[in-house]
């Protein structure tokens, strides 16, 4: 049973409509493969009592040929997202002991799909990091190395994906933080275009960038959730009514006649070496699909960074201005006025971290400061969108570049600089302030072991391009376990 | 040119934003978000006067729904993750401290 919970949802999804294997089996095999190895990893916050009675019941629509492609598949949500009855933390002591009255549109849409919710997983504070070590809950290992960082802020999903704890999570995606920990964890991390799944029931961080995303060790997987996911919602405003497209046949149609551009900028001083050369040997491999490669530039890519960290904490002051100690979650004791209850509530509720950002984005907003810093950082936006725009119109059809400039790090390598945390979402920040699509897949391993992660970025509602891609570099990268989870079967 | 931040400013900010900080923790985020600003002053370089600012992409119209009333959270369900409450209110300290003046006492 221990290979099969490490197969791809596709493949376990036909054994479940074959009636080869039970949701009650696979459920029950998963919980016991966390209760062996999750002490460790810490991937999961809390886990669903509700699991194996949902896994019953779609065992018997299974049974009755009534599955559909997600009936009976455990799945995992990144714990900033709601699941109605199971607290809901963003991994911060101010939200403690809040439970969500309501399902996200994205939850609702998994358990009419007959999934099952295995449960909550761990992440940096309200989504604002890149390790998943600002957690309430401690921080989470890499399976690939545990004296490693799994990635954030969906460090937590990554990590459970990637260790075989469930073939698919949900995670949230701002400023990279479904891809990044995706490269860092050896699996494969979507953000779908802005608009293409709903947002109502993820806690906002910044309402212009966040997507829920999917994490999964096959491409096909994450195609057939995010088929699941994708679509209108009247709940949310900012919902695309862009028709959905078929995204699980693209994973079949090859890269023929695609051109692809390497842009020149993500390819500059402060990468790895060896990720360079392991994101152009994926290229070659598209190229040997039939692609055609070109060297392209997004000139202002060295901007992204700064925007993204100006655009990001202003909406997110906005957003978690809503944290009060008045209406859900923490309140501090003993306060003399109304005042002082948000002043202390927040205070003591909120990490360092997103403190930083909170005070950041509220002087970027201020009076005689918001043309300087949130206005530039607006209208910078519109020139790095353009600039992709201006690609995708002159016929390019995706991109190709590394998703981050390093391998995992080290835990509490990076904990004591705020910036050089921030410089890890160079190649994926400026996805998201153009609100373009883009998925991260395996494309090798360095020498010392630790998977590098590819990026293909595609253009608006361009999910379909990114599956045609990353199917072929899965096909030609093929997933291997993480190597600190080979050691312990072997133990 | 990089904004130079100071304690007063980084109190003046902590007000804007109702945190309340740990006052021995006020040096390292200051010096914290010095570092921070200094990098974002980086957009300085870009000219950038008419373009318009970027909003979220890509540019479909809002999805509104018919304007009709729908359901809503009850009361007891909008206090169940209170952490106070009172007869079917929110209970909060008292908003103003001190007591207004009554115009007599003047």
């Amino acid at each position: 049973m221990n290979d099969t919970l490490l197969l791809g949802a596709a493949e376990l999804q036909r054994r479940l409509r074959n009636l080869e294997l039970t949701s009650l089996e696979l459920t029950r095999a998963l919980f016991q493969r966390i209760a062996e190895l999750d002490g460790t990893l810490n991937a999961f916050v809390r886990l669903n009592p509700r699991a194996e009675e949902q896994a019953g019941a779609a065992d018997r629509r299974l049974q009755s040929g009534l599955g559909g492609p997600l009936t009976g598949l455990p799945v995992a949500i990144k714990d900033n997202i709601n699941c109605a009855g199971i607290e809901t933390s963003c991994a911060s002591k101010i939200l403690r002991g809040f439970v969500p009255l309501r399902d996200a549109t994205a939850t609702a849409r998994l358990r009419q799909a007959g999934a099952v919710i295995v449960g909550k997983t761990n992440m940096d504070e309200f989504a604002m990091g890149s390790s998943t070590e600002a957690s309430i809950h401690g921080a989470t290992r890499n399976p690939w190395d545990i004296e490693r960082v799994p990635g954030g802020s969906s460090g937590g999903s990554a990590a459970a994906v990637a260790a075989g704890l469930v073939p698919l999570a949900l995670g949230s995606d701002t400023g990279g933080s479904v891809r990044q920990p995706a490269a860092f964890c050896g699996v494969v991390g979507l953000k779908p275009t802005y608009g293409r799944v709903s947002r109502s029931g993820l806690v906002a961080y910044g309402s212009s960038l966040d997507q829920i995303g999917a994490l999964s060790r096959d491409v096909e997987g994450s195609a057939e959730l995010l088929q699941t996911l994708a679509g209108p919602d009247l709940q949310d405003a900012t919902s695309s009514a862009q028709p959905v497209g078929d995204y699980v046949q693209a994973c079949a149609r090859g890269v023929a006649g695609l051109r692809v551009g390497l842009p020149r900028e993500y390819f500059e001083s402060g990468l790895d070496a060896e990720i360079d050369q392991a994101v152009r040997s994926a290229a070659a491999e598209l190229e040997r699909g039939g692609a055609r490669i070109e060297e392209v530039s997004l000139p202002h890519t060295r901007y992204a960074v700064p925007a993204y960290y100006l655009v990001a904490t202003a909406e997110a002051s906005s957003n978690l201005a809503r944290f009060d100690g008045v209406r859900f979650g923490q309140r501090a004791a003993a306060a003399s006025d109304l005042q002082a209850l948000y002043r202390s509530s927040r205070g003591r509720g909120f990490g360092d971290e997103v403190q930083r950002r909170i005070m950041l984005g509220t002087y970027a907003l201020s009076a005689g400061y918001y043309d300087q810093f949130y206005g530039k950082a607006q209208r910078v936006r519109a020139l790095l969108r353009q600039e992709f725009v201006d690609l995708f119109s002159r016929g390019i059809d995706l991109l190709l570049t590394p998703a981050a400039p390093t391998g995992a790090f080290r835990l509490g390598e990076k904990t004591a600089d705020p910036l050089s945390m921030y410089l890890s979402d160079i190649y994926t920040a400026t996805v998201n302030l153009a609100g373009l699509p883009a998925i991260s897949v395996p494309v090798g391993t360095d020498e010392s072991g630790l998977p590098i992660g590819g990026q293909l970025i595609g253009p608006d509602f361009g999910e379909e391009l990114l599956f045609c891609g990353a199917a072929v570099l899965q096909r030609a990268f093929r997933p291997q376990p993480p190597r600190w989870l080979c050691e312990q079967r072997k133990a | 040119m990089p904004v130079a931040i100071d304690i007063a400013e980084v109190r003046r900010i902590a007000s804007l934003a109702a945190i309340e900080l740990d006052p021995l923790a006020l040096e390292t985020l200051r010096s914290q978000l010095q570092r921070i600003l200094d990098y974002v002053s980086l957009l300085e370089e870009l000219e950038t006067g008419s373009e318009e600012m970027g909003t979220c992409s890509p540019r479909s119209p809002s999805l509104l729904r018919p304007d009709e009333p729908l359901s809503c959270l009850g009361t007891e369900e909008a206090l169940r993750n209170a952490p106070e409450s009172s007869g079917g209110w929110f209970r909060v300290p008292r908003v103003l401290n001190p007591p207004v003046a009554d115009a007599g006492d003047e």
